[in-house]
């Protein structure tokens, strides 16, 4: 092709035209980031992090790899969060959600401008919410964060905290109570536990859409199909689905429990440090990420997922969303997500560390590394406890004394999860409740002194009478 | 209130008097109050005992009479009946919630206030020829429910106000957050009729219970005639009758001076309704004794007026034959109350899942009295009082709904039912020990079994691994069962498809 001088002119103008216009890109973005957020942008970031990292570092990986929180959290929305808190079990059990992750993701939806930050869920009936919030750290953490919180008590809660509404896809429901305030609110993020199951074998994003149900239980009439109707558009479809797989309760040998008080120092065989937060639009293919990856189990063997995945509400098909850039694999510190389905080491160390075949190794590694946060000699030896020796094969697992990471928790909170407490004095415990007593009591003092003021007041006066008669 | 009142201290009395019996109804309230926060909330909140029943002498009699001694630990009802010595029957006029609940009753009574009705009433006192016409039916009630406890503790619950008290407040709140069952089968299975016949009779005449029927109200005057604390009227006494006509308890009798101290409550209304300003309250050793003989000494009159009189036990009224026919009404009384207990077991009990570590049925039907405390504190609300499943001696006994919610005695819950109970009818029980039914799986109704769902919610809801999954169904190990009803509060089948029955 001939470079005609005129040629020469056009296209330099031009190019210098495009240069000034790249100036003022930035001008351009909004509409480039929508249209990547409609198109480009990834369904499902996997953030893998170590032990010194933070839960908030790790959630930040994973969310800035589908686009940060913005792109679900507009400013002046509202924002309804699910974390579970469930079970009365202290944290790092991998029983109830983190509070520390509720803390990272309430601050992260704060600082998107969020105008109300609601956090919901139903807790287990036998201990009853209070006392599984307390248990658990999330009372507390929430309001420490001083959000919003329902946590109704299951049967007994008012009406009013419920509504129903419609699922037009729903395969067994089409009809169902949910949480009010969900409904209501513009963005719901569910934030989801990695665990084992009695039931569906394991339980991560997809089942934890439970909790918004008004009776969790009566979804049991048509689990398979029913989880699924609960992530068909709906008026309580969640927006973003974050799987929290730090601290991941394993299958052991056919037991398969949802809560317990082991903890990833005490039974590393039940519990295993993963360090993992999945979060993502795609409730199934974070599921099934989930079960290659942390559980070693093919996504297919998962009832639900199947059914979900059949029925069109997501992908199963973690290879194809890794190979076509929808599932991204992000380490916490490196901003470049990996290109290519590049077979990290990491499955296969899960595989090797499966119960029952290395009970004993496992336990050294986690007592050197696993302990960032623990300040010093003065907490040490506070909270030793041996945990009662639930499972198959009780004399694998060592008991190991644990010195507090956390120390908000009380003894008393890790007490009732260990043993039962008995007839300890219970019944008379005063606290801080006491000192509202002291008003009916000021009202007595006060009240007798009135009247006792007086008949003193009435004696002298009639001493003086009978002294001026005598 | 007029100028006058002011003036000598009727306002001073009456709202301090007041504010005592609002501190103490409040400070028994409290426990209650707990409870409302909790539900309201959802904070953990602890679970306090019960700051009444401990000052209950009757109980602790009854108590004393069952073989139960834990009132000897207490010494809080002694204290309270040497404290009566002093100060008379103040407990009913200062401090006991009941007397407070029924003086707001008697604000009610509108029409007492009217002219024409105090009129009347005075018309009447005037006609009436008893000197007093406060009944003798209360030592009757007494003598009746303290033999009677000898058998059975139940006609002392019924009975005593503080346990009526205690039992109308706790099935309230506790139904007013679970509305499970009727508020109506609530309150007639917890035998508030006496409650309801307390409160009617309040609005036809002041403290008509404590004067004539309280079996509390008739210990503590046992005691309480000899008080220290007393009533002077000075020579300034005109005899207008004034002070008859204001007195809730009828303590005055036609002689204005006298006073009966087994039913002045000193609430003070005499001395600030005084139009003379002639009456005063102040101690004495044994007041009849000291006064009688100040008076025949020649003390001045302005101070010591006339002496004061117990009219009852005044010797002139009292012959061997009023002795004698007292004697005979009271100790009839007391076989009645032995009489009427096997009465009630006509009908053979029906096994039903009593709270853990209950005595044996029998046992625990003749103990309970029905105070509903174990009701109250119960974490998982689901102990309810049983309205007629286990026959007519079970109305208003305590029993585990499953439905409502489990037994949480193993993981959350320090037997608080045990802590609670006053009379030792739940004796505490370890983790270990409990038993209390069995859960049965309907397989007619069961999803696993009947549809082949994969449902197992009650596998998730057992923490003993009693319901083990078996293909796909569920069956449950009987020696690992406790009855603790967690399945059955969770199943999802309408009515529960497992559920727990008594054992035997």
């Amino acid at each position: 092709m001939q470079q005609s001088r005129r040629n020469f002119l056009i296209q330099s103008a031009g190019f210098a035209a495009a240069l000034e216009v790249n100036q003022f890109s930035h001008l351009l973005e909004p509409v480039t980031a929508y249209r990547a957020a409609r198109q480009q942008l990834p369904a499902v970031c996997a953030a893998q992090g170590t032990n010194a990292d933070s839960m908030a570092s790790i959630l930040k990986t994973s969310l800035d790899g589908l686009g940060g929180i913005e792109r679900f959290v507009k400013a002046g929305q509202v924002v309804a969060i699910k974390p579970n808190a469930t079970w009365a079990y202290p944290p790092h059990t991998a029983s109830s959600s983190d509070p520390e992750l509720i803390e990272a993701i309430v601050t992260l939806v704060r600082e998107a401008g969020a105008k109300r930050i609601i956090v919901m869920d139903h807790c287990s009936i036998d201990p009853g919410a209070a006392e599984s919030l307390r248990v658990s750290g999330i009372g507390k953490m929430v309001d420490k964060l001083g959000v919003e919180k329902i946590f109704p008590d299951r049967f007994n809660a008012p009406k009013s905290v419920y509504t129903t509404i419609d699922f037009p896809s729903g395969k067994i429901f089409k009809k169902m109570g949910v949480i009010k305030a969900a409904v209501e609110a513009d963005v719901r993020i569910n934030l989801a536990v990695a665990k084992t199951h009695n039931v569906t074998k394991f339980t991560m994003a997809l089942k934890h859409m439970m909790g918004f149900l008004e009776l969790p239980g009566l979804l049991h009439t048509g689990l398979e199909q029913g989880i699924g109707d609960l992530s068909t558009p709906s008026a309580v479809q969640a927006q973003l689905h974050i799987l929290e797989a730090v601290r991941v309760r394993l299958p052991s040998g056919p037991e398969r429990v949802c809560a317990g008080p082991e903890t990833d120092l005490t039974h590393p065989d039940r519990v295993k440090r993963m360090n993992q937060i999945i979060s993502g639009v795609d409730p199934v293919l974070i599921d099934a990420y989930g079960c290659e990856r942390l559980f070693n189990a093919r996504p297919q063997e998962l009832s639900y997922v199947l059914r979900a995945a059949e029925r069109g509400i997501g992908s199963l098909d973690v290879k194809k969303a890794i190979a076509d850039g929808s599932l991204l694999e992000w380490v916490v510190g490196k901003t470049q997500p990996r290109p290519t389905v590049t077979p990290t080491p990491r499955p296969v160390e899960i595989t090797s560390t499966l119960p029952a075949t290395k009970p004993v190794d496992s336990v050294k590694k986690p007592t050197l590394t696993a302990l960032p946060t623990a300040t010093g000699a003065a907490n040490e030896g506070r909270l030793n406890f041996s945990p009662p020796q639930i499972g198959v094969n009780p004399g694998a697992a060592p008991s190991v004394s644990l010195p507090s990471s956390q120390p908000e928790i009380c003894p008393a909170a890790l007490s009732t999860t260990t043993q039962a407490a008995g007839n300890c004095a219970g019944a008379i415990n005063p606290n801080s409740f006491l000192s509202v007593a002291l008003l009916p009591v000021a009202a007595v003092v006060l009240g007798a002194g009135l009247v006792v003021m007086r008949r003193l007041r009435n004696g002298a006066k009639e001493q003086g009478e009978v002294k001026d008669d005598q | 209130m007029t100028n006058k009142s002011i003036i000598n201290g009727a306002v001073v009395d009456r709202v301090g008097r007041r504010v005592v019996q609002i501190g103490f109804l409040l400070l028994f309230l409290y426990p209650f109050l707990l409870l409302i926060y909790q539900q309201v909330t959802y904070q953990s909140t602890p679970a306090f005992t019960s700051w009444l029943l401990p000052w209950d002498p009757l109980l602790h009699l009854g108590n004393f009479l069952q073989g139960n001694m834990n009132f000897l630990v207490i010494g809080a009802p002694l204290l309270l009946l040497v404290m009566s010595l002093v100060l008379g029957r103040f407990f009913c006029g200062w401090v006991c919630p009941m007397g407070t609940l029924l003086d707001g009753v008697s604000w009610l009574a509108f029409w007492r206030r009217s002219r024409d009705y105090i009129r009347r009433e005075r018309l009447r006192q005037a006609q009436s020829k008893s000197s007093s016409r406060n009944s003798w039916l209360r030592y009757g009630i007494l003598a009746a429910v303290t033999v009677g406890g000898i058998l059975s503790l139940r006609w002392l619950g019924l009975f005593d106000p503080l346990v009526i008290f205690n039992r109308v407040i706790a099935s309230l709140l506790a139904n007013l957050f679970s509305l499970q069952q009727s508020p109506y089968r609530i309150f007639i299975s917890i035998v508030s009729l006496v409650f309801l016949f307390m409160v009617v009779m309040e609005l036809w005449r002041p403290r008509f219970w404590c004067r004539n029927l309280c079996p509390l109200g008739a210990l503590i005057s046992l005691v309480s005639r000899f008080s220290l604390l007393n009533r002077r009227v000075s020579i300034a006494c005109t005899g207008c009758g004034e002070c008859r006509q204001v007195c809730p308890m009828n303590a005055i009798p036609r002689e204005a001076h006298d006073t009966d101290y087994s039913d002045c409550v000193f609430c003070l209304e005499c001395q600030a309704d005084c139009p003379k300003g002639g009456i005063t309250f102040g101690f004495g050793l044994l007041a009849q004794r000291k006064w009688k003989s100040a008076a025949q000494e020649g003390m001045p009159r302005t101070r010591a007026g006339k002496y004061v009189e117990p009219a009852r036990l005044s010797q002139a009224e009292l012959t061997r034959r009023d002795v004698l026919q007292r004697a005979v009404k009271v100790g009839s009384a007391g076989v009645l109350g032995l009489a009427v207990t096997p009465l009630t077991s006509i009908e053979a009990p029906r096994p039903i899942l009593r709270p853990p570590g209950a005595l044996p049925e029998d046992e625990f039907l003749r103990t309970c009295i029905l105070c509903q405390e174990c009701v109250r504190v119960c974490p998982t609300g689901g102990l309810r009082p049983t309205f007629l499943q286990s026959g007519i001696a079970g109305i208003g006994t305590p029993h585990l709904i499953p439905r409502q919610g489990g037994c949480a005695l193993t993981p959350s819950c320090p037997n608080l039912c045990a802590q609670v109970c006053p009379v030792g009818a739940l004796q505490p029980t370890r983790p270990e020990e409990l038993k209390i039914g069995l859960a049965h799986v309907h397989r007619d109704l069961c999803i696993a079994w009947d549809q082949g769902g994969k449902c197992l919610v009650c596998v998730e809801a057992c923490l003993n691994h009693a319901a083990i999954p078996y293909h796909g169904r569920v069956t449950v190990d009987a020696q690992k069962c406790t009855g603790c009803g967690r399945c059955e509060s969770g199943c999802p089948v309408p009515g529960s498809a497992i559920r727990v029955y008594p054992l035997g």
